[in-house]
């Protein structure tokens, strides 16, 4: 799951470019309506902010409706795997979309049918004290590239939770544009999208890396960090050093998993689970390969019997989200 | 009624699309469909050929041909 900052931060560039380029002028509109001269300033200012807090609503009630729709698909940790992979996919032909990498990942990106471009339109000019609001929630239905992206990122978290946090956090991000406070932003115009579109491009990459997690590649992000960390530290992988138990003990903690020893392949092998401080989604233990997983809460501790497989490797054991993972040495 | 299609350069979204659309719709009062995946835009309705590229060059984007 991408950090929130880094999501905050891609609404601020985003809001900068597409989001002020279009619903900018449309609030505009909606404003030179409604100001008679009396109260100008004072219905600028209402206006705006009405108009930001309708769509501040309305994106995190769609992030939670799409949050929810991604937990309707996770039936499992490959069924999570899959999803993330094809959210993974989706923002990378975004990203390649605002790059201009070739014509045809213009594709990813969808265009609003043109009825609803025009009723929003046709409201910014409705003069409607309501108008800003109403325009505000409307945005929902006309999302920029980076906007979808996030929306599949949103649908990706698998938690209505999560999503409305994506989505509402990326809005808020996009919200100071409108207050005129970005307006240099807006004027960056092309660099800003290049920058937009590689935040887009780096959570993709982000997303397929926790996709390959959670269906148990041996080849991830965290894995390599493991290695070079031991490489820098001249450590001994656990295992390598040639002790091999027919138990093994994995333990639980803010910092993710720690494995006690390798196993023995072909074996039948006690695994005791136990569970420390791990308050976020280690408590839900996975190990892919062996089609296992368990939830194992902060103080508690479980006993789990499994045939070890009959050739060597490595097993990943991973949390509910690919964001935590250990290594299980099968020799 | 005069149908027209315009090759675009420079558009970078769907959002590009919809603004390019709003403004020759709401300045030149023509109808106009603008497809962001082969940024073309078709035009709709009687408009001089110097205005329609004004409007569409005044966001920022480039005509670069007619189809």
């Amino acid at each position: 799951m991408p950090n929130l900052w880094i999501i905050f931060t891609t609404g601020l560039l985003t809001g900068g470019v597409t989001c002020v380029a279009v619903q900018g002028g449309l609030l505009a509109g909606a404003l030179a309506q409604m100001s008679n001269v009396q109260y100008s300033m004072f219905n600028k200012i209402l206006g705006t902010v009405s108009f930001l807090v309708s769509k501040l609503v309305a994106y995190t009630i769609l992030g939670f409706l799409l949050g929810w729709v991604g937990s309707r698909v996770q039936l499992s940790l490959t069924g999570q795997g899959v999803l993330q992979m094809l959210v993974a996919v989706y923002m990378l032909g975004v990203g390649a979309a605002l790059l201009d990498v070739h014509p045809f990942f213009r594709h990813f990106i969808l265009q609003p049918p043109r009825f609803l471009t025009r009723w929003i339109r046709g409201q910014s000019k409705s003069g409607d004290l309501f108008a800003p609001a109403i325009l505000g929630a409307a945005t929902v239905f006309v999302p920029c590239g980076t906007t979808q992206a996030m929306m599949a990122l949103a649908v990706g978290s698998g938690n209505p939770g999560w999503g409305a946090a994506i989505m509402g956090v990326f809005v808020l991000g996009t919200s100071p544009v409108f207050l005129g406070l970005g307006l240099a932003m807006a004027r960056l115009g092309q660099k800003v999208m290049k920058v937009t579109a590689w935040a887009v491009v780096a959570m993709a990459i982000w997303t397929l890396n926790t996709a390959g997690v959670m269906l148990g590649s041996p080849i991830s992000i965290q894995s390599a960090l493991a290695k070079a960390e031991c490489v820098i530290s001249f450590c001994s992988p656990v295992g390598e050093s040639g002790q091999a138990a027919d138990q093994v003990t994995v333990g639980i903690s803010r910092a993710g998993y720690s494995v006690s020893n390798a196993v023995r392949a072909g074996k039948e092998i006690k695994m005791t689970l136990t569970n420390t401080d791990g308050r976020g989604c280690q408590q839900a233990v996975n190990i892919p390969a062996l089609g296992i997983s368990k939830v194992i809460r902060p103080g508690q501790r479980e006993e789990i019997s499994f045939k070890a497989p009959d050739k060597p490797g490595k097993l990943q054991v991973t949390c509910s989200m690919g964001m935590f993972t250990g290594e299980l040495q099968v020799i | 009624m005069i149908k027209k299609i315009y090759k675009l350069s420079g558009l970078h979204c769907t959002s590009c699309s919809m603004l390019i659309e709003g403004e020759l719709e709401d300045q030149l009062g023509v109808r106009a469909a603008c497809n962001w995946a082969k940024q073309v835009v078709e035009i709709e309705g009687e408009a001089d050929h110097q205005m329609i590229v004004k409007v569409i060059e005044e966001q920022g984007y480039k005509v670069v041909g007619e189809a």
